[in-house]
């Protein structure tokens, strides 16, 4: 187990190459990188099924710095179902955020119905109460064209687009998209499209009417957040949160590769979407936010080892955007795994925490599988999916006498007597989309 | 007066009628015209959007263009998938990168090396891999480009079937139009746009392909080598995939499916939005949508009052190849209608109207007014005459008492009672004439038919006149053959006789002998009269039975008369069943009276065939 990263010559060489200058080495790291193994010790002369979390944080600076300014495009649905409360609270929400904004922050709001209104184009955010005056003259009427909102929104950002700038689309919606492009598959793509050019979507979901499976992957592929709004009342604190993280982003454009080593073969990505191709491991975030951990677990395929022998299984590099220093930065990082006959050097070693995210990820997972199997209609399959991740759980949550597994647990199992209730399933699958987004990606709210 | 109300009516109406149906024309043509600049319009409006869209796809294809020559150059013999996975993670447009090797096998991505994604892309794109025709020129295209090679700038379209032999389906390569255009690198490319029908093997997929070829140009460039590039829209789940491939200079071939979603979205915010077109207000009562290749709505904008699928639209156009099946609908509540010209022309029109209806209405009165007043007068001079009839009965009877009882020997006083005798007489038949003319004005005088021979007619009247055409130097000769008893008016026919006789009397005297003959033949009696006077000139001889005509000529100067005679004499034959004309002679004037006089009451009938 390697906490610290460990600078090796090559990669030195490279990261001279690329920045071509000593400077950024003199800096202190914005991000910490650690590559931390469920089961550090493993039994030898059998092939293990291992967790490796890698997880990225910011690390916390001594002195207060700048805030990172902001490119924000708020795009209202303002269909016909939006009328009356949902409409007021959503374009308080808005106004109330964009107050929090600072002169140097660039916001746009568009809104849509059956067609697309960019209401203030991308402007800098200090005359907030002229602003405020155009977001207050929405109406509501019309259909949903959410394609064509968020593709206006992101245009808008384009505007000002900078990737020393956290630039964000915060859609709102509580139907579904019924002009233009309606399917999950077909915003998740746009997503990622907007991903590559450094640009997240946040999706609030409002009310009972919405798509969740399309807000899910329109936020999951772009690396943005999701939230599940029932009541309007709730919208100006979801903006405020939305708003909160939106400003304490230290570094974008997050890349991830992994090279598993060894014959130790990769078998998945819990929660995030990751490319897998022969031994190499990829995948991205948009955003690293301040004192908030993102971290994904990877499982592993480990081949039988000697008894007291060492592996390297996997390398980790990271490149990222460091949007205080304005620089890429790298880092890198590898884990070892230990080989043992001894139990008891095998149970002490468990790294708990670790073994605890990957346990949330893989009931997740189960979660996942749940609603699919649920949306099928098969009500006991999914059922006997949550089971068998409460059983999971309560194995391992008993096994580390983690009380946080337990709670999950619990919390499978409510989920599982939920399952029947038909009336209530469209909200409850909202919900359950949303949790499961949320721990996925590590979301703070 | 009914008459004259309905030509009034007629005359007021025609020409509004025609003046209305004219303006109804001229509206009409405006409005095609205007209907047809309208469309002229709507179709640059679209073609602009149309044109928009083509200059994304030339951006693009120069975005990729310098990402394949990038890549080009970092490997000179095999592109790393390293590389090109960086690149696919790196660029917002593309999704996935596909490489043919120089046989046309596929290099990258592999099966064995490949993410879950690249798998997902090599099964939706088999066939389309697999059809290595797809991405190399047939000789004949370039040919055809070759011989076609012109060097105007504008687009250049035309039609050259295509045969593609190797093909593995035998499919006709149709409508390829022809694009002609400088790009950047000032190269000669052409395009060759080709379609396919569905391929029997996938039923869901169908291909439409479209290449340029770049063509060397005579002045070899640096790096001026012949690379073939198009794109391809590839159905995928009925949803068009846009590919662009390139061949490399070592004769590879690589190509970039293109992010759909992200083209949508870039295509998209080429549009305007509301605001945009609030501001510049440039769709007033229109609404334009964007239509994919599964019809389905993409993208309106328009203004803000109309809804898009209540309307049909009026024009639709076909977006330019690689967005071939997908369509602009332009739709409009209103086609911008001149309804002022419309009130102009009504007003005018209303302003006609009422202008010739009073001019009409003012004829109208004074036309009744003066026929009142006419025949106020005509009423007048009937009152005055049978006014007058009777006191001049009492003096011809007193007269001819007076007369019968003077002595032979008072010569004198006979002679004077002759004279008054005739005048009285002259004067019944001026008001006989009169009150004649009235009654066959008002069409209200009938005939007393009775029998009796038409020579005690003539003779009755001759009588009547003896005395005067003796005065006159006028003698008169008859030679008769109607001494059949037949149904006639003897008043009527008197009357006619007395209106000829008098005008002898007046314009043939001293003129000698006047001939009069009758006869009859069949119902009919004929009475011809010829004087040897002075005659009636030709000119005159046209008019003179015309009422209140008075020949004008040495003649008749001094001689009195009212003009009527001849007119209600000829009025009173026709009456009769006959007529009166003028026969022409060389010396005087003969006038041949044709009455229908039937032997008994049962021939009258026949008056009627006359």
């Amino acid at each position: 187990m390697n906490r610290y990263r460990l600078p090796q010559i090559k990669r030195l060489l490279i990261a001279l190459c690329l920045s071509s200058t000593l400077a950024p080495l003199a800096h202190a790291k914005q991000i910490d990188l650690q590559v931390n193994l469920a089961t550090p010790v493993m039994e030898a002369d059998r092939t293990h099924n291992a967790f490796i979390k890698i997880s990225l944080e910011a690390i916390k600076q001594e002195q207060p710095q700048e805030r990172i300014p902001a490119n924000i495009a708020i795009v209202l649905d303002k269909s016909g179902s939006m009328q009356g409360d949902k409409l007021y609270h959503a374009k308080k929400a808005a106004i109330m955020a964009i107050n929090r904004l600072g002169t140097n922050d660039i916001v746009s709001v568009v809104s849509y119905d059956s067609r697309v209104n960019v209401v203030v184009p991308a402007t800098k955010a200090s005359d907030t109460a002229r602003i405020a005056r155009s977001i207050q003259q929405i109406e509501a009427s019309g259909n949903t064209a959410l394609f064509a909102g968020v593709s206006k929104g992101s245009q808008e950002l384009r505007k000002f687009l900078d990737m020393n700038k956290v630039n964000r689309v915060i859609l709102l919606s509580d139907g579904l998209a019924n002009v233009g492009p309606s399917t999950p598959n077909e915003l998740g793509k746009l997503g990622l499209s907007l991903a590559k050019e450094g640009i997240s979507v946040t999706t609030i979901g409002l009310g009972l009417g919405y798509n969740e499976d399309l807000m899910t992957q329109l936020a999951g592929f772009s690396d943005g957040n999701h939230a599940f709004v029932e009541n309007a009342e709730d919208l100006a604190r979801i903006f405020q949160y939305e708003f909160g993280d939106v400003l304490s982003v230290v570094a974008q454009g997050v890349e991830i590769h992994i090279t598993c080593k060894n014959g130790v073969r990769p078998l998945r990505v819990l929660g995030r979407e990751a490319d897998i191709s022969g031994n190499m491991v990829s995948t991205r975030m948009n955003q690293l936010y301040s004192e908030q951990e993102k971290f994904i677990i990877l499982e592993v395929e480990v081949p039988a080892q000697e008894d007291r022998s060492n592996l390297e299984l996997v390398d980790v590099d990271i490149r990222y955007n460091d949007l205080f220093n304005k620089q890429n930065e790298q880092l890198s990082s590898n884990v070892v795994a230990n080989f043992t006959r001894s139990q008891k050097k095998i149970d002490d070693a468990v790294d708990t925490q670790t073994y605890e995210a990957a346990a949330e990820q893989v009931a997740n997972e189960f979660n996942r599988e749940a609603v699919e199997k649920r949306d099928q209609g098969d009500i006991q399959g999914a059922q006997s999916i949550l089971q068998k991740s409460a059983d999971y759980l309560d194995n391992l949550g008993q096994t580390l006498s983690s009380p946080k597994l337990i709670e999950q647990k619990e919390e499978a199992l409510q989920d599982a007597s939920e399952l029947d209730d038909e009336q209530e399933w469209s909200k409850k699958r909202k919900e359950l989309k949303e949790r499961q987004f949320k721990r996925a990606k590590q979301q703070s709210y | 007066m009914k008459k004259t109300a309905l030509l009034l009516c007629g005359l007021i109406l025609i020409p509004i009628l025609i003046l209305g149906w004219l303006s109804v024309r001229l509206e009409q043509n405006q409005q095609q015209l205007i209907q047809h600049q309208f469309q002229a319009l709507v179709e640059v409006k679209l073609q602009s959007v149309d044109n928009l869209f083509q200059g994304h796809f030339q951006r693009l294809e120069a975005v990729l263009k310098s990402e394949a020559s990038v890549l080009n150059s970092d490997t000179e013999t095999s592109h790393s998938p390293l590389a090109l996975r960086q690149l696919i993670k790196a660029s917002p447009y593309i999704e996935q990168i596909f490489i043919l090797s120089p046989t046309r096998e596929r290099v990258y991505p592999r099966h064995d090396n490949a993410t879950a994604q690249e798998l997902q892309f090599l099964q939706q794109t088999k066939t389309l891999l697999d059809t290595p025709t797809l991405f190399a020129h047939t000789q004949e295209s370039l040919m055809t480009t070759q011989t076609r090679s012109a060097n105007s700038v504008a687009p250049q379209k035309s039609t050259t079937p295509l045969q593609i032999a190797q093909a593995p389906y035998s499919a006709q390569l149709k409508s390829a139009p022809q694009t002609q255009r400088l790009t950047r690198s000032g190269e000669n490319t052409r395009s060759a746009e080709t379609e396919m029908p569905p391929l029997s093997t996938s039923s869901l997929e169908v291909v439409a392909a479209d290449s340029h070829v770049a063509s060397p140009t005579p002045k070899a460039m640096p790096k001026a080598e012949p690379t073939d590039s198009g794109w391809i829209a590839w159905y995928n789940n009925t949803q068009l995939q846009h590919i662009y491939w390139q061949t490399t200079p070592d004769n590879r071939v690589i190509g970039f499916a293109i992010s759909r979603a992200r083209l949508l979205s870039d295509l998209i915010n080429l549009l305007p939005d509301q605001s945009e077109i609030a501001s510049k207000n440039s769709l007033s009562n229109a609404v334009i949508t964007l239509k994919n290749s599964r019809g389905e709505l993409s993208y309106e904008w328009g203004d803000a009052t109309i809804a898009a699928d209540t309307l049909t639209p009026i024009k639709s156009l076909n977006l330019s190849h690689p967005l071939g099946s997908w369509r602009l609908d332009y739709a409009t509540t209103s086609l911008n209608k001149p309804e002022q010209n419309w009130l102009e022309k009504l007003l005018i029109l209303v302003i006609t109207l009422s202008g010739l209806s009073t001019l009409g209405w003012l004829i109208y009165r004074e036309q009744t007014r003066e026929s009142r007043l006419a025949l106020q007068r005509v009423n007048f001079v009937n009152q005055v005459s049978h006014e007058l009839k009777t006191p001049l009965t009492n003096v011809r009877m007193y007269t001819e008492m007076l007369e019968s009882q003077l002595d032979d020997e008072q010569v004198k006083q006979k002679r004077y009672l002759s004279i008054i005798n005739n005048e009285s007489k002259r004067l019944t038949r001026l008001i006989d004439n009169v009150l004649s003319f009235s009654k066959l004005e008002r069409d209200s005088l009938d005939l007393t038919l009775q029998m009796g021979t038409v020579q005690a007619c003539i003779n009755t009247t001759l009588d009547a006149f003896t005395p005067a055409f003796t005065q006159r130097g006028i003698k008169p000769v008859l030679t008769s053959q109607c001494d059949t008893s037949v149904l006639l008016d003897p008043h009527c026919v008197e009357q006619i006789l007395n209106n000829l006789f008098s005008n002898t009397e007046k314009y043939a005297a001293n003129s000698g002998t006047l001939q009069i003959e009758c006869w009859q033949e069949h119902d009919y009696s004929f009475i011809r009269i010829h004087d040897n006077g002075p005659g009636i000139d030709e000119y005159s001889s046209r008019s003179i039975f015309d009422q209140f005509y008075r020949a004008s000529n040495k003649l008749t100067d001094g001689v009195s008369g009212t003009g009527i005679g001849l007119s209600i004499a000829r009025e009173l034959a026709r009456k009769h069943g006959g007529d009166l004309i003028l026969e022409s002679t060389p010396s005087g004037a003969c006038f041949l009276l044709s009455l229908h006089t039937p032997i008994s009451l049962s021939h009258t009938a026949v008056k009627g065939n006359l």
